[in-house]
């Protein structure tokens, strides 16, 4: 039964929109009613730090135009786009009016497109597709459409992944980006997930090789390993051993020196958290549950289970996947009398009783602004700001 | 300059002119209106039929611990094949639950698609604690059409109890009103609302209640009071008189409104009562060529175009009357009354009308505003 008790989590569609409202100087087009696209609207003054009223547009659908099957608004936006503004591309929102009526949304963005000699773009995603699909689908496009062959240069690399939806994605990219260029001397030539212009997106190909951090892109990084000869490899480590080893694998596939002196000197500052952490799970012995995206709750339990040996369980949201499947309203029934500690998002956290602190999944039904200077979850950083938010649970 | 939606009464049907396609000066849609209004009721369940989006974004509307809350997220093959059984077990196990009715709100899609929601919850057990109520943003004026509809199937269908003597007044606010009656008060149950339909004389003081309690006294012999909007001092003499009221304060009224009606003016109105007040201007021969509104709906058409045939509406209420004033509006005086907003929100009766008054004459007497 479809019936959604207590949490609903993110579309396709929605995912599309967080894709696209981010990038430079390019519009986002919702071919929808009034209410759909205001929602949406809502939600980007999170998502981006440009100009939003002049970013996202939609068509107002009315019953007229769903009864004549008009897309005379749809042209209309477009026209005003590009008469009043000099838009980079237009994307047009795959909505769910447009899908159910059976609008050829690329059939027009094609027409558009050849009107108005601009990238005008549509996506495709069905009613029953989830976020990480929007992110699969809005990733490849974007990259297949403005990709070009470039000049490569070495130890670049790209990161593919950390998607606007994803929970603290700028500190988690930060720590990637640090440990990158102070273990393995590697310089980052494009992030997916900063405000990127169609400049940004044409240069990937200047990168030797593809860092991977979320299962979404790895759609991505296959075509671009295809079509352009360049390497993936997935790099989204939790943990101070799972970092490490991480870095050397890392290592051993470029072929390139580890930076001794940086690993020395992050080991000598984690020991002794670590040393810590390890005695609270000892000693406390406190169950701990995960619910979250695959890559968030697949990677914190391997940190917990391996490192630190603590009873952890970890659930996720991604059907078919290496670690159990769960509906969020499932979760927060059959976690109602657990006894232990548990990291989820702010919904599940809140409707459970627990502390909102505990947060490493995306906030659903509350406002976080999106900073960078918020603790990241991954590497070495994110695994010393792990064991400070479960041993303050632990030990109360 | 941006005029983002106008409406002209002549040319209107059901839809407005858009002057521009951006996304900030759109309105939150029906279902969102509706769960606002639900969720102040202590004994309604609410259950969005409707996509991923619609489930999604519902569920960001606190409700009560008490009230259950749910979605039923529409998928490719429901609109397809139909979801007749999911949707009937859905319901049945809402209503198992606890004994509280449930309101089923049915979003776009499923309107779109023709699902015929009615016709699946037909037959079940417990059907009568069921409100179906279709909330599509493509249809209709406003998205507050939805919250009137709500009360409009609620006063039809919830149970008839004995006619009482005595006033219930429709209002949420502690209003300070010379009328002693039973009050709807911050705290709703259908039970409540039940209760007050069964007095007597029936007094509207909040717009969302009109529709449904105007026609729940037409078919059940109640007498109707609209205070919602701005009346001449003629008519309410006439419900004071039946209400019991002092009727001091009409003849004070009345000497205002014959002053305004000496000057045979076209205005330009910016007000949330716009057209409260160029229905009531329009009773004293004075014709509003344009107004600027928040909130535009079919209650709000009905309104205007009983009086006018020939209006210019902006529905932006960001928009300013020095912006739009140009000459395609020909109109004598500008008449900002933004800031009188709240303050008329405050008063009934004859206080508002009077309170109106003042403020045009002293605006026009002052030239009028830009």
């Amino acid at each position: 039964m479809p019936i959604e008790k207590y949490v609903s989590p993110i579309t396709s569609r929605m995912a599309v929109f967080e894709n696209l409202i981010n990038l430079k100087n390019c519009a986002v087009i919702d071919y929808s009613t009034m209410g759909h696209g205001l929602y949406n609207y809502g939600y980007i003054p999170r998502l981006t730090s440009q100009d939003t009223p002049i970013k996202s547009f939609m068509t107002h659908i009315s019953e007229t135009d769903i009864v004549l099957g008009s897309t005379k608004k749809l042209y209309q936006a477009v026209e005003e786009l590009i008469s009043e503004y000099n838009f980079d591309a237009i994307f047009i929102m795959p909505s769910a009016i447009a899908s159910v009526i059976g609008f050829d949304l690329k059939g027009v963005s094609r027409d558009l497109t050849a009107k108005f000699n601009k990238p005008i773009i549509s996506f495709d995603v069905g009613l029953a597709e989830d976020y990480y699909q929007g992110n699969c689908v809005a990733c490849a496009q974007l990259i297949q459409t403005f990709c070009k062959q470039s000049k490569r240069k070495t130890n670049t690399y790209n990161i593919l992944g950390n998607f606007a939806n994803e929970f603290n994605y700028k500190p988690d990219t930060a720590e990637i980006i640090r440990i990158m260029e102070n273990a393995l001397g590697q310089k980052v030539n494009f992030v997916y997930n900063e405000e990127n212009s169609l400049d940004d997106f044409a240069s990937i190909t200047r990168a030797r090789y593809n860092l991977v951090t979320s299962k979404e892109a790895t759609k991505t990084a296959e075509y671009l390993k295809q079509e352009y000869n360049m390497p993936y490899f997935y790099f989204r480590p939790y943990g101070f051993e799972g970092t490490v080893n991480a870095i050397e694998d890392l290592r051993k596939r470029l072929n390139v020196k580890a930076n001794d002196e940086f690993l020395r000197s992050e080991e000598k500052r984690y020991t002794n958290i670590f040393a810590q952490m390890r005695n609270i799970v000892k000693f406390q012995g406190s169950k701990i549950s995960i619910y979250a995206k695959y890559d968030v709750a697949y990677g914190i339990n391997e940190f917990l289970v391996n490192e630190l040996n603590a009873q952890a369980e970890a659930y996720c949201d991604l059907p078919d996947s290496n670690i159990p499947y769960c509906t969020y309203d499932n979760y927060i029934d059959s976690n109602r009398e657990f006894n232990g500690v548990i990291l989820s998002s702010d919904p599940v956290l809140r409707i459970l009783g627990r502390d909102d602190r505990l947060q490493i999944d995306n906030p659903i039904q509350s406002y976080k602004m999106i900073s960078p200077y918020d603790k990241p979850l991954v590497g070495f950083s994110g695994a010393c700001h792990l064991c400070q938010m479960l041993a303050s649970q632990m030990m109360k | 300059m941006k005029i983002v939606k106008t409406y002209n009464s002549k040319k209107l049907k059901k839809e407005a002119i858009l002057c521009s396609y951006a996304m900030d000066i759109g309105n939150h849609c029906p279902m969102d209106y509706m769960l606002e209004e639900a969720q102040m009721f202590d004994d309604l369940n609410t259950l969005v039929v409707g996509i991923g989006e619609c489930a999604f974004y519902s569920k960001l509307i606190t409700f009560g611990n008490r009230s259950k809350h749910y979605s039923y997220r529409l998928l490719d093959n429901d609109l397809v094949f139909g979801c007749e059984k999911s949707i009937r077990q859905c319901v049945t196990s809402m209503l198992a639950d606890n004994d509280d009715s449930l309101l089923v709100l049915v979003t776009c899609i499923p309107n779109i698609a023709n699902l015929d929601i009615a016709s699946y919850l037909s037959g079940l057990d417990g059907s009568d604690r069921v409100y179906l109520l279709a909330v599509p943003h493509f249809i209709g004026f406003s998205p507050s059409d939805s919250v009137y509809d709500f009360y409009s199937l609620l006063a039809k269908r919830l149970p008839k109890k004995s006619i009482k003597n005595g006033l219930a007044l429709w209002t949420t606010l502690d209003v300070d009103m010379p009328l002693q009656g039973e009050r709807l008060g911050d705290k709703l149950s259908l039970d409540k609302l039940s209760n007050m339909l069964c007095y007597s004389d029936q007094v509207v003081l909040k717009k969302k209640y009109l529709k449904g309690v105007s026609e729940f006294c037409e078919r059940n012999n109640r007498r109707f009071y609209d205070f919602t909007d701005i009346k001449t001092s003629a008519e309410y003499r006439a419900y004071y008189e039946q209400l019991g009221i002092d009727t001091t304060i009409c003849d004070t009224v009345k000497h205002y409104e014959d002053q305004l009606a000496c000057n045979k003016l076209s205005v330009a109105v910016k007000s949330r009562w716009g057209v409260e007040v160029a229905k009531f201007l329009s009773n004293l021969g004075i014709k509003t060529s344009l107004l600027i509104v928040d909130d535009f709906n079919s209650n709000s058409y009905d309104q205007i175009t009983s009086v006018q045939d020939e209006i210019t509406i902006v529905n932006s209420y960001s928009s300013t009357l020095e912006q739009i004033s140009n000459h395609t509006y020909k109109y004598d005086f500008a008449l900002d009354l933004s800031k009188l907003d709240y303050a008329l929100s405050q008063l009934y009766g004859c206080q508002r009308t009077a309170r109106l008054c003042t403020e045009i004459l002293n605006i026009i007497n002052n030239g009028g505003n830009k």
